[in-house]
C-alpha cells in the first residue's frame, strides 16, 4: 500500500496535468496569438521607419532593438514623426544646430 | 499528424504564428495554473501568464530541447512572477499595487480551520483541497514544492531559478511537504 508520502508526490506531479485539464480556454490563446500578431506589426514598423531613414539608423540595429518590447514603442514613437523628412542630411544639420547652440550658450559666459 | 513540442518550436522560431499558437493550446493550463499557485489571483496569474508566452515567442529562438520545452516556459514564468513581486514591493510603501497575495497569509488560513482536510490515507483528497493546502504554505516554501515537486525541476535549477541557496531551497521541499501533508491529514 503506498504510503503517505508516495500518495502527496503522485497528488503533487498530477496536478499539471489536471490544469492543463480545468484551466484551458482557447480564448486565452486567440488573446496571446493576437498580442503575437500586433508586436510583429509594430516591429515591421519600426524597421520600416528605420529604413525611411536612409540609412542612418540602420534597419537591422533597430530590428535587433526592437526584440525588447518597450523599445519598440519608442522606436516607432520617435521615428514616425520623422519619416519622409528625416534623411541624412537633415540630421547632420540638426546635429550641427545643436552644436552651434551650445558654442553659442558657452562662449559669452566664459568671455 | 502532431508535431511534438520542439518541432512546434522551430516552426515557431521561423515566425509561424500557428505553430506558436499549437503551443500557447498546449501549454497553457500549465502555465496558468502554476502562476495561480503562486500568485493567488487570477486575474493577475493569467496577465503574467500573457506576458510570458509573448516573452517565449520572442525568445523561442534560443530554446534548445530536446522535450524540454515546458520546463523553459515555466522558468520564463516564473521569471515574470519574481519581477511583478519586485514591482509590487517596490510601490507597497505607497499603497499602490493592493494586497501583497503571494506573501505569506497562511498561518491564519491554515489555523482558521477554513479548509476541509480529507484525510490522505482515504484517497479523498481532490484537487481543491490540494490547492487550498498549497496556498497555505509560505510563498518560498510553495515555490519550492511547485518548482521540484509539481514541475520535477531539480533542487539545483529551482535554487538557481530561486536565487537562493540549494540548501534553502532543499529545507523549503522538506519543510512545505511536512506541512502540506499535515494539512491534508487534517493536522495544523
Amino acid at each position: 500500500m503506498m504510503n503517505n508520502e508516495d500518495q502527496l508526490s503522485a497528488l503533487l506531479r498530477e496536478m499539471p496535468e489536471q490544469w492543463g485539464r480545468d484551466i484551458t480556454d482557447d480564448g486565452f490563446t486567440a488573446g496571446v496569438v493576437s498580442q503575437v500578431v500586433r508586436r510583429r506589426r509594430q516591429r515591421s514598423a519600426a524597421v520600416a521607419v528605420a529604413g525611411s531613414i536612409g540609412g542612418t539608423v540602420a534597419s537591422s540595429q533597430l530590428a535587433g532593438l526592437a526584440n525588447s518590447e518597450p523599445l519598440v514603442q519608442v522606436a516607432v514613437a520617435v521615428l514616425e514623426p520623422l519619416q519622409g523628412i528625416a534623411t541624412p542630411q537633415f540630421l547632420m544639420a540638426l546635429v550641427m544646430a545643436a552644436v552651434a547652440g551650445c558654442v553659442a550658450w558657452v562662449l559669452p559666459n566664459r568671455v | 499528424l502532431s508535431l511534438g513540442d520542439d518541432e512546434l518550436a522551430a516552426l515557431a522560431a521561423a515566425n509561424d504564428g500557428a505553430a506558436f499558437g499549437n503551443l500557447v493550446g498546449r501549454h497553457q493550463g500549465v502555465v496558468r495554473g502554476f502562476l495561480r499557485r503562486l500568485t493567488k489571483d487570477e486575474m493577475v496569474a493569467d496577465d503574467l501568464a500573457q506576458e510570458s508566452f509573448l516573452r517565449a515567442y520572442q525568445k523561442i529562438a534560443l530554446y534548445r530541447g530536446p522535450d524540454r520545452l515546458r520546463s523553459w516556459l515555466l522558468s520564463i514564468a516564473y521569471r515574470e512572477f519574481l519581477a511583478y513581486r519586485r514591482k509590487q514591493k517596490r510601490w507597497s510603501f505607497l499603497g499602490i499595487g493592493g494586497r501583497d497575495a503571494y506573501e505569506v497569509d497562511s498561518e491564519e488560513d491554515a489555523e482558521s480551520g477554513g479548509m476541509e482536510s480529507p484525510r490522505l490515507e482515504d484517497k479523498v483528497v481532490d484537487t481543491m483541497a490540494l490547492n487550498r493546502a498549497m496556498d497555505s504554505l509560505v510563498s518560498a516554501e510553495r515555490e519550492a514544492i511547485l518548482l521540484c515537486e509539481v514541475h520535477g525541476f531539480s533542487h539545483s535549477e529551482a535554487a538557481k531559478l530561486m536565487g537562493a541557496p540549494l540548501g534553502t531551497v532543499k529545507s523549503h521541499v522538506s519543510r512545505g511537504r511536512k506541512r502540506l501533508q499535515s494539512l491534508l491529514a487534517g493536522g495544523q
